[in-house]
């Protein structure tokens, strides 16, 4: 019984922190610029398949890892100058623009890649017990890498210079530009760095999913309904959107057959939203 | 999306009702100007090529097919026209992609039907796909060949299959696993026609043959963490899982299977596991894993190592094609057979001789079981070795294929 409990905590917990990691670029970009960034679901592809090009070089999976969000928040450098800053002040632009980025990004991947499937070992095979429960590793440690990086992502908005100038803009643009804050330049940074959380996150998961060109649509919904359930504009409202929704599925799953599971988080994200429309945390 | 497509079947239905009276009135000579045509065209010989409508999914779900499923059909036709065609015509092809969804499906179908005015369509993978354009090519009489393994049940004059039905992969393949694996069986299926479908048809093979099924779970599309069956798994501890999940999911649940250990006590056997699918797998995921299928590219017959030759050559060292592209090409080569000989084509002429079609190729010999208008074929069952090739385990010859139904 004990161990039955137990296992479907660190259930809840990693599905949790693998729904956050995926949700984090979209919840930056959407919290800090107000722009729904429909090209994340291919940016978080786009990273996977940074994995596949640094094992490919120099066969190392942690390489990938480091490589993905230079790589991906380069190609947000380019998006951002070149797409987004031109509509920031049509946001309905701003979909319809992002989500064309996505398909050239998806295209753009089967002309260098092919459209076929890529392979992506477990760096890290095994499992550790807890009490009498065996995990597998990797979940476990993207469970602490998605701690650290909301842990590193609140120092950076909160204790840091950019962050404050950050936070000044997206309280009020024009004052936050009187006091000498290029905004030009913040949303810059915030898209960058959303980008490439999506980068990061895409390669952290290859390992546990399908790495192909047209994979990253799935994962879109999800991280929408984590953003939207928790609260758009705060971590805490992302942490707690993967919670409700990590833990819902994972009880659901437990309890019903998955695709009963599936209808019944949904249920609970519009009974949340009925009650809370800005999310459960505001 | 319900709407549209009912749109669309009454926009199709009104083109095909139009031709059938102009047909029928150009027979019945009431019409001067259409009678004047049909005299010329008994003169001359009819020399416009034969267009073939191809419905294959370059994006979605199944994107890892397309490709394969398009050297196999071009592979064929470069060889049809080479071989001066189909009753003195040459073939042309239009490929529509479906996005492997049932509405851009039909609406491929419908494009191809009544904008392209195709003589045949060939194509379709996912089961939803393949059952909203049979009911489009039912109604129309549009002859329509599947090359993909499927849950059976569709029988039409105009439809045939050289995709296998059930007891040409999900039966052999749980016959050998019994025998060879374990005797109780843990089923996981995508949540629609196709998985529901197999596993109705896989109990009662394990029944049958003494076996056991200790548990079957339905998951939906786009599922991405499989933890919570892989627990239920766990607790069943069964011999042996036999996945039909579709598409990428299905290559997300075995690597995940792997992760949670359960392979260290769970043998997998398959039917939807080809040379196409272990490129995404690592060699510790691949190892073992037992598949059912009725080609493979490692067959050893000279029909397929002319047909890889040109492959290779043609798309790259690379290319690499599994059962669904093959039987495009099947498919192309058994309508070359039906017209062999045929001095003019028409639909009911090559339909009829396509009953009796056969054809030896790169998976083995093809001949059609006019009862269903499936293929009597070969099945192969291979085990995937460490370094991810396949190793031929058994060949089950000349299986005939139960459809579940018969040609009315």
């Amino acid at each position: 019984m004990t161990a039955t409990v137990l296992t479907q905590i660190v259930n809840g917990l990693s599905l949790a922190s693998i729904l956050i990691l995926i949700a984090l670029g979209l919840a930056v970009i959407f919290g800090l610029l107000g722009v729904i960034n429909l090209a994340h679901a291919d940016l978080f592809m786009a990273g996977m398949y940074a994995v596949v090009l640094a094992q490919g070089v120099t066969g190392n999976f942690w390489f990938g890892v480091l490589a993905a969000p230079l790589i991906v928040g380069a190609i947000g450098f380019v998006v951002e100058l070149g797409v987004v800053r031109w509509l920031r002040a049509r946001p309905l632009d701003t979909l319809i623009a992002t989500l064309g980025v996505g398909i050239v990004i998806r295209e753009g991947v089967k002309l260098l890649f092919g459209a076929g499937y890529r392979q992506v070992a477990n760096p890290l095979p095994g499992s550790i017990a807890i009490g009498p429960v065996a995990y597998p590793i990797y979940r476990l440690l993207l469970i602490a890498v998605t701690a650290s990086i909301l842990a590193g992502l609140a120092a950076w908005l909160y204790r840091t210079a950019p962050g404050l100038r950050l936070r000044a803009m997206l309280q009020d643009r024009e004052t936050a530009a009187a006091y000498g804050i290029d905004p030009e330049r913040a949303s810059l940074v915030a898209f960058v760095v959303g980008a490439a959380l999506a980068g990061l996150a895409g390669a952290l998961m290859s390992p546990l999913v399908t790495v192909g060109p047209d994979v990253g649509i799935i994962y879109l919904a999800r991280a929408f309904m984590v953003v939207v359930v928790g609260g758009v504009g705060s971590l805490l409202g992302l942490v707690g959107g993967g919670v409700i929704i990590g833990g819902g599925d994972t009880l659901a799953g437990y309890f019903l057959n998955p695709t009963i599971a599936n209808a019944a988080v949904l249920v609970l994200a519009v009974v949340i939203l009925r009650f809370r429309p800005g999310g459960f945390f505001r | 999306m319900a709407q549209s497509s009912r749109q669309l079947r009454r926009i199709m239905r009104a083109t095909f009702d139009r031709r059938a009276l102009l047909r029928g009135a150009a027979a019945a000579g009431a019409v001067p100007l259409a009678g004047t045509f049909r005299a010329r065209g008994a003169v001359a010989q009819n020399t416009d090529p034969i267009r073939v409508g191809a419905i294959i999914p370059f994006t979605g779900l199944e994107t890892h097919n397309g490709l394969s499923m398009q050297y196999g059909l071009e592979i064929a036709t470069g060889e049809i026209n080479t071989a001066g065609g189909l009753a003195g015509r040459q073939v042309e092809v239009i490929m529509e992609d479906d996005g492997s969804d049932v509405g851009r499906g039909v609406r491929a179908a419908a494009k191809l039907v009544g904008q392209d005015a195709v003589e045949f369509l060939n194509g379709t993978l996912t089961s939803s796909v393949r059952t909203a354009v049979f009911e489009e090519t039912r109604e129309s009489q549009t002859l329509f060949l599947n090359p993909t393994y499927y849950e059976g049940g569709l029988c039409d004059p105009y439809y045939f299959s050289s995709g296998a039905t059930p007891n040409q992969g999900i039966e052999p393949m749980t016959a050998f696993a019994m025998e060879n694996l374990g005797k109780s069986f843990y089923f996981v299926a995508s949540d629609y026609i196709w998985g529901t479908g197999s596993v109705a048809a896989a109990i009662p093979a394990v029944e049958a043959g003494g076996g056991s099924v200790v548990g079957e779970e339905y998951v939906p599309f786009g599922t991405s963490d499989f933890t919570a069956v892989i627990n239920r798994i766990k607790e069943a501890a069964p011999d042996v899982v036999f996945p039909f999940v579709a598409g990428q999911d299905g290559i997300t649940f075995l690597k995940q299977l792997s992760d949670f250990g359960v392979r260290e006590n769970v043998e997998i056997c398959a039917d939807s596991i080809d040379e196409l699918i272990v490129p995404a797998l690592s060699n510790e995921v691949a190892a073992g894993i037992v598949n059912c299928s009725c080609y493979y590219m490692m067959l050893e017959n000279d029909a397929n190592q002319a047909f890889l030759e040109t492959m290779r050559s043609t798309y790259g060292d690379d290319a690499l094609i599994g059962s669904f592209g093959m039987n495009m090409y099947n498919n192309m080569k058994l309508v070359q057979a039906a017209a062999d000989g045929l001095d003019e084509w028409t639909k009911d002429a090559i339909t009829e001789r396509l009953r009796e079609a056969t054809f030896d190729g790169p998976s083995g010999p093809l001949t059609t079981d006019p009862s269903n208008q499936h293929m009597v074929q070969n099945a192969y069952i291979a085990t995937i070795q460490p370094d991810k090739s396949f190793k031929l385990e058994e060949t089950i010859e000349n299986v005939s294929p139960q459809a579940g139904c018969t040609v009315p």
